[in-house]
């Protein structure tokens, strides 16, 4: 019950804003109704902390021998924190929204937040991969919709298709992976997915996630930078995050090899990635590489037989960067707030990410939980990079909207703090307490350095002082070229078109004068095969 | 002679009908309201009528008889084959109730009614062999509707003709050859020969790979509302047949062999129209291409039949006629807004900015057949998918290949759809408003309507599961 209102009370807002807006448009009178809203979801949300692990059974698909399949939802320990970061960082968008005035924030976008959230959730929330399947097709159907109701370029349109085609792709590998589940358990939960198809599962979120294969589709889109447009490219993320929490620790015991293979595009995504966030010109333009590395770690905790820990990641993804991203305009004079989001992402003893150190170095140090450091230094680095960069000094915002604007900031800082003293058992924790250390001593030794020596990251004279620098830019010109991937889509596209010409000629062929003559033919085979197959003992 | 009998109401009294039709043909709307009409009565009264066959009414006791005799030979028309009377009579009310707003033939009201009545007849004829005669007829009356008016048969029609026509002495030949040979021996030739016959003849009248040939070029030519609905009647009709002949020849289903090999025409019929869809440039074609893909599927849903096919096959019969309708309807509407768009994609570049709804809907029922989850045929699929990934690895490299080409296509088309032609770009999307309300409605309704069925299949499918009822040799209740 307590589910179906959290719902209620992120769509009913929603409609009662769209049709507000359509009737009489009333500014002020939007904005508290999705406020409302989004906030009594969030404390209802919170309420359900006392009562974890749950279960709502939804609809049952009768008979049950025929479908096996419930649509339900489950909440526990493993995604109860995404739905309050999830529903956080709605309010957040929706609370520093009203600083935006200068773009194009209207309540539309507010009903389409609320509506999106609540669908996310009930991916989130999904108790067996069927529902999040049911979920993902829906969410990204009407994602798709909402999209294409404000895109103007013909170069987004194509950037849309994109996105949608990976999306769909996940979501038929997510189909493909419960068919394969489904060989060992009939209707199997979250709970029962076997080493045999957590695999397939793996690959539906990294394809999701944009991190296998490695693709950043919507990174110049002029229309999508931030505000409410945050929450559609973070919502995908965040099912896919809890897909990933729910897999098996037994993944190793697949094809050694495979997994391996997996394993090195993981962790090169996250070096590209992260490497490519330290060096943008803004946070906005590093945006997809932040979600693309911090994706990149929360597999490869799946990867090393803790993908609970992933969790951390994806909270240090959807949080954090939700708190650097909404910083908008980032005010000089408030950017200690952005500096506090960074509590959920060094992992220092006792804080929200300490619990996933362990998860992406492993049990051994090796070349990966090297790389996994390396990442982890690019990624706080960029971030106080981009929150200390900020020195706007904005002057004409609105009365209601200085306290708005970093209420909405402070909030996700709150949550992350919540979540670290009851996100979940054992979440105050020591943890690889090295891996933080490490990497917030090569941060500092990296900022001291560049402070010392007057230098700035992104201007030319830092790059000529750099040692290797050539080599350095070659390098990473090359991954760029590489994970692009636009050489594996030229080499399709040729033999795609190479494939037409093949089906034109034998199209002629069966469709001209001879056509019949060809029909008898296969019916003649037809009948051959028939003739020798069938019957026999 | 008896004439409380349901063929007659369910047989002649629509034939009875037609006649009436075509003393009125040159009025289409009456036309098209008396088949609407009729079809509609007929559709509620087989669903609504009691499968005992006996009611009462004003205090008296109706008690309908199940056969009709006609020359010695029989038209049965059971209580359990009333759903699939219903159904048949439910997708020619939905076919004749958009008709009128295209410009299809003015005898599409006539003969569609006429040969939906014939399609119930092959189902009703004992013995069944017979039917082969009838569905020659419907090949017959057909042709008139895939002939534009005024215009020379084309060669896909000419190829229809041939194709069906071949099938008919292959089925005819395979009763003549198994008479009495219930005691014979499974691998008996004669048993071989009669069972090569009628997989034959099955395998010509469903334009099953590589005899498919012939529905891309007829889908060229023809309307594509006209096309939907002979085909959809066609596929629909002839599934339950191929059923009837398993069910009724104890000797053809019992053979080694047989359903394995179904399950291999059905999975490369399958690949094929998943390959060659993607391949596609014309949309005119793309139709003939899902129709073989679904051809497949219900292939392979027959040679599943002991591992859950015959439910998938049941379930998928509405959402695959939805789906149908919704591609048919939406095109034809396209074509009707915008008769400059010649079929070829180029031509089909930016046309979401004139007709969204239209856009969005052709992606849709294209999802919808490609079994995304949440969609009408989403159910059905993933018990097929389920049932193959038990059974054999074998099948599944080709079927996600099948699945990709189609993915593909969707995208492809998705692309096009979006991106404006260059020469005509506009500074917005979405420019003109071309789309009326009702046609907005009447697609939104179609999406909504294939949403439902996705996510509440056992309240608007299972109702369909009893299409198999009779089917009690192959599919024994319980």
């Amino acid at each position: 019950m307590i589910l179906l209102g959290i719902l209620g009370l992120l769509w009913l807002p929603s409609i009662a804003l769209t049709i507000s807006q359509a009737l009489k448009p009333h500014f002020a009178r939007s904005w508290f109704i999705a406020i409302a809203g989004a906030s009594l979801a969030l404390l209802a949300t919170f309420f359900l902390r006392l009562y974890l692990p749950m279960e709502v059974e939804f609809i049952r698909w009768l008979p049950d021998s025929l479908y096996h399949t419930t649509i339900a939802f489950r909440i526990d320990y493993i995604n109860w924190h995404y739905m309050l970061a999830i529903l956080a960082l709605c309010i957040a968008v929706i609370l520093t929204d009203s600083s935006r005035a200068s773009t194009q924030v209207n309540p539309t976008t507010w009903a389409a937040a609320l509506g999106l959230t609540g669908l996310n959730l009930i991916s989130v929330m999904s108790k067996d991969p069927l529902t999040m399947a049911i979920a993902w097709a829906i969410t990204d159907l009407v994602e798709l919709i909402y999209l294409l109701n404000f895109l103007r370029s013909s170069e987004s349109t194509g950037k849309v298709t994109t996105i949608y085609g990976v999306r769909l792709i996940s979501t038929i590998v997510l189909v493909a992976a419960t068919a394969v589940g489904w060989q060992v358990t009939a209707g199997l939960d979250f709970t029962q997915i076997p080493p045999t198809a957590s695999l397939l599962f793996l690959i539906a979120a990294g394809l999701r996630l944009g991190v296998l294969p490695l693709s950043f589709p919507m990174q110049n889109s002029l229309e999508l930078k931030r505000g409410t447009d945050l929450l559609l490219r973070f919502s995908p993320v965040v099912s896919a995050l809890v897909l990933i929490a729910h897999l098996p620790s037994e993944i190793l015991v697949l094809n050694q090899n495979l997994v391996s293979i997996i394993s090195i595009l993981t962790v090169l995504a996250a070096l590209y990635a992260s490497a490519m966030w330290l060096t943008r010109a803004d946070a906005n333009e590093g945006r997809p590489y932040w979600v693309v590395a911090l994706s990149a770690l929360a597999l490869q905790s799946a990867l090393n037989g803790q993908p609970e820990n992933s969790r951390v990641w994806g909270l240090a993804l959807l949080l954090t960067g939700g708190v650097l991203f909404l910083f908008d305009p980032p005010i000089r004079r408030i950017r200690f707030i952005p500096l506090l989001g960074l509590i959920g992402l060094l992992g220092l003893p006792y804080t929200l990410a300490a619990s996933g150190w362990s998860a992406i170095l492993g049990d051994q140090i090796s070349f990966a939980s090297i790389a996994m450091i390396l990442c982890h230094v690019m990624l706080v680095g960029g971030y106080l990079r981009y929150a200390l960069e900020s020195n706007s000094t904005v002057t004409g915002l609105e009365k209601y909207a200085r306290i708005t604007y970093p209420l909405g900031l402070i909030l996700l800082v709150q949550t992350m703090l919540v979540l670290n003293l009851v996100g979940w058992s054992g979440v105050l924790t020591v943890g690889a307490w090295w891996g933080s250390v490490a990497s917030l001593g090569l941060v500092l030794l990296g900022g001291l350095l560049t402070k010392k020596l007057g230098l700035r990251l992104t201007s030319t004279e830092f790059k000529e002082k750099l040692p290797f620098y050539r080599l350095g830019q070659r390098v990473l010109d090359t991954l760029r070229i590489i994970f692009s991937l636009n050489w594996l889509y030229a080499i399709a596209r040729w033999l795609f078109a190479r494939l037409g010409d093949a089906a034109d000629f034998f199209r002629q062929v069966l469709e001209g004068e001879a056509g019949v003559l060809w029909s008898l033919f296969f019916l003649l085979l037809m009948a051959t095969l028939i003739y020798t197959q069938v019957g026999q003992p | 002679m008896n004439l409380l009998t349901t063929p007659s109401i369910w047989i002649f009294l629509p034939i009875l009908l037609t006649s009436v039709l075509v003393l009125v043909h040159r009025l289409p709307k009456l036309s098209v309201w008396i088949a609407c009409l009729g079809s509609l009565l007929l559709a509620l009264a087989a669903f609504i009528f009691p499968q005992s066959l006996e009611f009462n009414l004003l205090g008296r006791k109706f008690l309908f008889d199940d056969t009709f005799l006609i020359f010695n030979r029989g038209l049965t028309l059971t209580g359990s084959q009333l759903k699939t009377v219903a159904m048949l009579y439910l997708f020619s009310f939905l076919w004749n109730i958009a008709g009128l707003h295209f410009s299809v033939s003015r005898w599409f009201p006539t003969i569609s009614l006429a040969i939906t009545a014939l399609w119930i007849t092959t189902l009703a004829v004992k013995p069944f062999l017979y039917a082969a005669v009838i569905v020659e007829l419907i090949v017959l009356l057909s042709t008139l509707l895939l002939t534009p008016r005024g215009k020379q048969a084309g060669s896909g029609v000419m190829r229809y003709l041939v194709s069906q026509t071949v099938a008919l002495p292959l089925i005819l030949l395979s009763g003549w050859m198994v008479t009495g040979i219930e005691t014979a021996l499974s691998a008996s030739p004669l048993i071989l020969r009669g069972t090569v016959l009628i997989l034959l003849g099955f395998s010509l009248w469903l334009a099953i790979f590589p005899l498919h040939t012939w529905l891309p070029m007829l889908a060229d030519e023809t309307h594509p509302w006209v096309f939907s609905f002979v085909f959809l009647m066609q596929q629909s009709s002839l599934w339950l047949l191929l059923l009837e002949f398993l069910d009724q020849f104890a000797w053809l289903r019992n053979l080694t062999g047989i359903f394995p090999m179904m399950q291999w025409a059905g999975v490369l019929t399958v690949l094929a129209g998943g390959v060659l869809i993607s391949l596609q440039t014309r949309i005119n074609r793309i139709l003939a291409y899902l129709i073989l893909i679904e051809t497949g599927y219900s292939v392979l849903a027959v040679g599943l039949i002991n591992q859950g096919g015959g439910y998938a096959l049941a379930l998928s019969f509405i959402p695959r006629v939805l789906a149908y309708w919704q591609w048919a309807y939406t095109l034809s509407s396209v074509q009707q807004i915008a008769p400059e768009i010649d079929g070829s994609f180029p031509s089909l570049r930016g046309l979401f900015s004139r007709l969204p709804f239209h856009s969005m809907s052709l992606i849709i029922s294209l999802l919808s057949l490609l079994g995304l989850p949440a969609l009408g045929l989403f159910p059905a699929k993933r018990i097929l998918w389920n049932s193959i990934a038990d059974l054999t690895f074998h099948y599944t490299p080709l079927f996600a290949l099948a699945v990709a080409g189609m993915a593909l296509f969707i995208l492809r088309m998705m692309h096009t759809l979006l991106t404006p032609d260059p020469e005509t770009a506009s500074s917005s999307l979405l420019t003109a408003g071309e789309e009326s309300a009702w046609q907005i409605f009447i697609l939104c309704f179609f999406t909504l309507l294939s949403l439902l069925m996705g996510i509440f299949p056992h309240l608007f499918l299972n109702p369909f599961l009893g299409l198999l009822e009779p089917f009690i040799h192959l599919l024994p209740p319980g």
